[in-house]
């Protein structure tokens, strides 16, 4: 999906300092509906970077291109390996698994060769779960959670893989603003101390403006800012 | 462990399409592991349905009423049927392959009649004889002609009886009954195990999930079913293992095939 650029070791070194992301005209058509026209832009590494843009304006398919789920119609997409850079995704439907619990959805990111055994995951996780107020809730069935609840698990299990790349698609759309800033405080926190690179879709750009990070206005699939949010 | 842990947990969630498929799968291999008997006992099945019997051909001036009771009341005689003489050419016809032309235009000219006596199952030799030649001293040997006993089988398909020939290709329904619900059942676990394996993969470093579930869980329930196979049946065949490799085969071709 993604074009790799791996020529060899000390050429990914610079590119991996270099971007994250970069999409060169990328063009995306659902049939003779084109959901992203020409997008060219550049994410680097540990940066937040926030995608806003009304509903149907593309945001979800640029996340969709740059997780390299969809394939571009036109134009190319580079990133660094998935099996060096990490990509983890809160997706706009979830995909939670509704007949199990909370914590059965987030041990689907235990991944052996990260944590030394279950307890150190278990522990991570309810130290998370702590910080976004879900700790005691973690039994419930996800069919019984309501919609915060799930996103708060959909982002704890995205963070539990411990990515190098968080790409979440209207992660605060069930959520209040005050737990909208904790959430953001949290991937600010991980963004601070292991240098993740976020990016984050929002149909809220009040709510986004308030954040620190460079902003993708998108439009009818259209780019048309890029650039930090203090300059909007 | 960790694989077969999240594949039961698929199967949990969806009782009824995975009680189909663990059943499908055993009786896969136990099918293909005990075909020979499975063949056998369906033949049996399909011969059960005639009565063996025998036809006698009489000349048009004998009266056979009498004959026709005396010999219903025989042991070992289940029934007697008289068939007028216009629908017995084609038997006729059939006695020119035996005896030659010439008799056989010595026949048409002169009518007959013929009398089909039903025996009882498994009826021993030596008791057909007396039968036969009992039916003979009746008549007198001169005007009957007694035909060989034929098999219930043989009797359905000259009849055209179409269950007959169903039955006949009894293993094959069998096979493909099993064959289509297995794939049935294969094709509605694959969308909720494709998701698990997909939402692995973006959370987890690792590849091909859904093939490593599904073959992990595919093995845990075909190997115990062929075990226990071998314990009640002893015996080595090619034939089960060509049935699981072809197993395999499918799903590895879905899990190459079906998005995500």
């Amino acid at each position: 999906m993604r074009e790799v650029l791996l020529g060899s070791k000390k050429n990914y070194q610079n590119l991996k300092d270099q971007f994250v992301f970069y999409l060169d005209n990328v063009s995306v058509d659902y049939g003779n509906c084109s959901a992203l026209k020409d997008i060219t832009l550049t994410v680097n590494p540990g940066e937040i970077f926030f995608v806003t843009g009304k509903s149907g304006a593309g945001k979800t398919t640029l996340l969709n291109v740059l997780a390299g789920d969809v394939k571009p119609t036109k134009g190319r997409v580079f990133g660094v390996d998935q099996n060096v850079r990490f990509i983890s995704q809160v997706f706009q439907d979830l995909k939670l698994f509704e007949h199990r619990t909370c914590e059965e959805n987030i041990w689907f990111s235990y991944d052996r060769s990260l944590y030394k055994n279950k307890n150190e995951f278990r522990s991570d996780m309810l130290e998370l779960a702590k910080v976004l107020g879900i700790q005691d809730k973690l039994g419930d069935k996800v069919k019984d959670a309501n919609g915060g609840l799930k996103q708060k698990v959909a982002m704890l299990r995205a963070l539990m893989a411990r990515p190098n790349v968080l790409i979440a698609d209207e992660p605060t759309s069930s959520l209040d603003k005050e737990s909208s800033i904790k959430l953001f405080d949290v991937l600010n926190f991980y963004n601070i101390k292991r240098k993740l690179t976020v990016i984050w879709a929002s149909h809220n750009r009040e709510l986004v403006k308030t954040f620190p990070g460079k902003i993708v206005h998108l439009e009818n699939g259209k780019l048309i800012y890029s650039g930090h949010a203090c300059f909007i | 462990m960790f694989y077969l842990v999240e594949f039961l947990k698929v199967l949990k969630e969806n009782v009824i399409v995975a009680f189909i498929f663990v059943m499908s799968s055993v009786a896969v291999v136990s099918v293909s592991h005990n075909y020979k008997g499975i063949e056998a006992k369906l033949s049996n099945v399909s011969t059960k349905n005639g009565q063996p019997y025998f036809n006698a051909l009489v000349s048009d001036g004998v009266r056979v009423d009498s004959v026709v009771r005396r010999m219903k009341s025989l042991p070992g005689v289940v029934g007697v049927e008289t068939v007028k003489s216009l629908a017995i050419k084609k038997e006729v016809k059939t006695l020119e392959k035996i005896y030659g032309t010439d008799l056989l235009k010595n026949l048409v000219s002169s009518k007959y009649k013929k009398i089909k006596i039903e025996l009882k199952h498994g009826l021993k030799l030596k008791n057909q004889t007396l039968i036969k030649e009992y039916l003979q001293r009746l008549i007198g040997k001169e005007s009957v002609t007694v035909g060989n006993l034929k098999t219930p089988q043989k009797v359905k398909l000259e009849k055209g009886n179409i269950i007959q020939i169903i039955t006949s290709w009894g293993k094959w329904y069998l096979v493909s009954i099993l064959a289509g619900l297995w794939l049935i059942s294969l094709a509605l676990l694959v969308k909720p195990l494709k998701k698990s394996s997909y939402i692995m993969e973006k959370f987890q470093r690792s590849n091909h999930n859904f093939f490593k579930m599904f073959g992990v869980g595919l093995l845990s329930i075909i190997i115990p079913a062929y075990i226990a196979n071998v314990a009640y049946a002893p015996k080595v065949d090619l034939i089960p293992f060509a049935a699981m490799l072809t197993m395999f085969g499918i799903v590895l071709l879905t899990s190459a095939l079906v998005k995500k």
